[in-house]
């Protein structure tokens, strides 16, 4: 029975669909088709961040390293008592702008060839020359005097700048970043298209409804209202969907990738460790997605709404 | 309160006006004034214009010539943002009663409060008081297809009289009545012209005006052509019908 109690104020029931969008606004259709657009896009920020910390890595790397071969190390210098060895890493660690030469260990280098000639590179008879891992703190130091210099203190040594190809990894990176911010945009238009049809199939499913509603005095902000509330929530329920299916897969390819990012791949099956390998940028990207996909839904349906309004007195 | 002057209106094809349109003019030169609180039956054949100056007087088109002033607001000049405060002045009774068909008796008749954001409390006690006036407090959870077309008419009257607007129209609003609920009907809509509504009533129940004397508005072939009344001649309802009256054969 109906309560008299006329000193109640109470806000308008939730679940009042004056205009029947819960039929017209399907809770299937709109929701799938968005979660589907939201797992395109978080594959898309996943390879933004992902590509972002390749060039950031990649560039550290070409900024800050050159590597130096002494053939014959161990063999007198022409100038000076020392090894050729020594006296390129005396040279070296006396040159403004080198934060640090390290001379590889034999392991170290024999870890480093492993991959090429397996592990008995170090019984191999070849000569193998000495390596000397320099980090600068110049990044656009000109190498050509040291190199001019070293030649000079050991003939046949070679530096090899590694700014070059990591720089040409870096612009490879970059280029890749952007074509997923683009995905990242069109899959926003696209479920803004989406949106948007949904909106206007509801309309005129629902027309009659509205024009009942709209000759009972209802604003355009009113009518506008409930649809954009029902793609609101549509909207956030399939990007929420949608960005929950992409997670074990983002996981999956961010253990994959962990090694190239000059990160130890995460070994352990345990879902701590597993979820750990995600960058932290992306665990605050993926709750953006709802967040984005609302926004879009909101602004997308009101529009729609009060552009095909006008056409009423 | 209400007023035509030289009034035309001419429709588009989907039922919206454009001033290019071409289409022939439903109304022509209405003019007439009502003061408030007036009773008018509004009276002529089928297709004589009768609902399109209905749907005038209730915004759901404007004119598309002449001068047309409700409740104090010229609607031929108005934005189309200070209409919808004038709807909610006004309330219809349509002749196929356009109830919403997903909603119950209750949610239907609310539907007007809930849209002027009136407090839940005041609306369940309104409405449920409304409901009980007109018979229908023991179909408040029933839809409109479950409801035979009387009591639907009765959802569709208890809707237009809810926010007891200033001005009432209704079209046709006995046809699915018998003679006691249309009796009944007539005595709600005298209360609310007593109270001080605009009444304007459409009917072609001869045996409903005749048992209830008052002005009329007589429309044929889109032109005002006579106003008649017992109660009130135009003489003291200044304005009233004066321009049909001095044009040559109408």
């Amino acid at each position: 029975m109906i309560s008299r109690s006329r000193g109640i104020i109470s806000l308008r029931p939730s679940r009042f669909d004056e205009l029947g969008l819960r039929r017209a606004l399907s809770d299937r259709m709109l929701p799938l088709l968005v979660a589907a657009m939201a797992f395109l896009a978080a594959l898309a920020m996943a390879g933004w961040f992902g590509a972002a910390g390749l060039a950031q890595h990649w560039q550290q790397g070409a900024g800050a390293s050159l590597t130096v071969q002494v053939p014959r190390a161990s063999e007198p210098s022409e100038h000076s008592g020392q090894t050729r060895l020594e006296a390129v890493l005396a040279l070296l660690t006396g040159t403004p702008g080198v934060a640090s030469a390290h001379a590889l260990s034999d392991q170290e280098l024999s870890d480093l060839l492993k991959p090429w000639l397996g592990a008995g590179s170090d019984r191999l008879a070849i000569p193998i020359p000495a390596v000397v891992a320099v980090r600068l703190t110049d990044t656009t130091a000109d190498l050509g005097p040291i190199a001019r210099r070293l030649t000079d203190a050991a003939p046949g040594t070679l530096v090899e700048d590694h700014g070059l190809w990591l720089g040409r990894l870096a612009v490879l990176a970059r280029s890749l970043q952007a074509c997923a911010g683009l995905a990242v945009l069109l899959v926003a238009a696209v479920a803004a298209a989406v949106i948007a049809v949904a909106t206007r199939a509801g309309l005129s499913t629902r027309r009659e409804a509205i024009e009942i509603v709209h000759g009972l005095g209802a604003t355009d902000a009113y009518i506008a209202g409930r649809f954009a509330a029902r793609a609101t929530m549509l909207a956030a329920i399939g990007a929420a969907l949608g960005a929950l299916v992409a997670l074990p897969i983002l996981v999956t390819l961010a253990r994959i990738a962990a090694p190239f990012a000059g990160e130890p791949s995460a070994a352990g099956d345990a879902l701590p460790d597993a979820l750990a390998a995600l960058p932290a940028p992306l665990w605050l990207a993926l709750p953006c997605l709802p967040v984005s996909a609302a926004a879009i839904g909101f602004l997308t349906a009101h529009e729609a709404v009060r552009r095909w309004l006008r056409r009423l007195p | 309160m209400l007023r035509f002057e030289a009034v035309g209106l001419r429709y588009e094809r989907s039922g919206v006006r454009t001033g290019a349109s071409t289409s022939p003019e439903i109304l022509h030169d209405i003019s007439f004034r009502l003061e408030p609180g007036a009773f008018r039956w509004l009276l002529g054949p089928s297709g004589a214009g009768k609902t399109s100056l209905l749907r005038l007087m209730y915004l759901a088109v404007r004119p598309t010539r002449g001068r047309l002033s409700l409740l104090g607001t010229d609607v031929t000049t108005a934005p189309r943002r200070a209409l919808p405060p004038l709807r909610r002045r006004i309330g219809v009774v349509f002749q196929d009663f356009r109830l919403l068909p997903h909603l119950s008796t209750f949610d239907n008749v609310a539907l007007p409060l809930r849209i002027a954001g009136r407090p839940e409390g005041q609306i369940r006690a309104d409405v449920g008081e409304l409901l009980r006036w007109v018979g229908l407090s023991r179909h408040l959870a029933a839809r409109p297809a479950e409801l035979s077309g009387g009591e639907q008419q009765r959802v569709a009257i208890a809707r237009a009289v809810i926010t007891r607007p200033a001005l009432l129209l209704a079209d046709e609003p006995t046809g699915n009545l018998d003679d006691g609920q249309a009796e009944r009907l007539m005595q709600l809509f005298k209360e609310m012209n007593r109270i001080g509504t605009t009444v304007i009533v459409a009917t072609h129940n001869e045996r409903l005006v005749s048992r209830h004397p008052a002005p009329a508005l007589h429309i044929a072939g889109g032109r005002l052509v006579a106003s008649t009344g017992p109660s009130r001649s135009p003489v003291a309802d200044p304005g009233y019908a004066a321009e049909p009256a001095q044009e040559p054969g109408a």
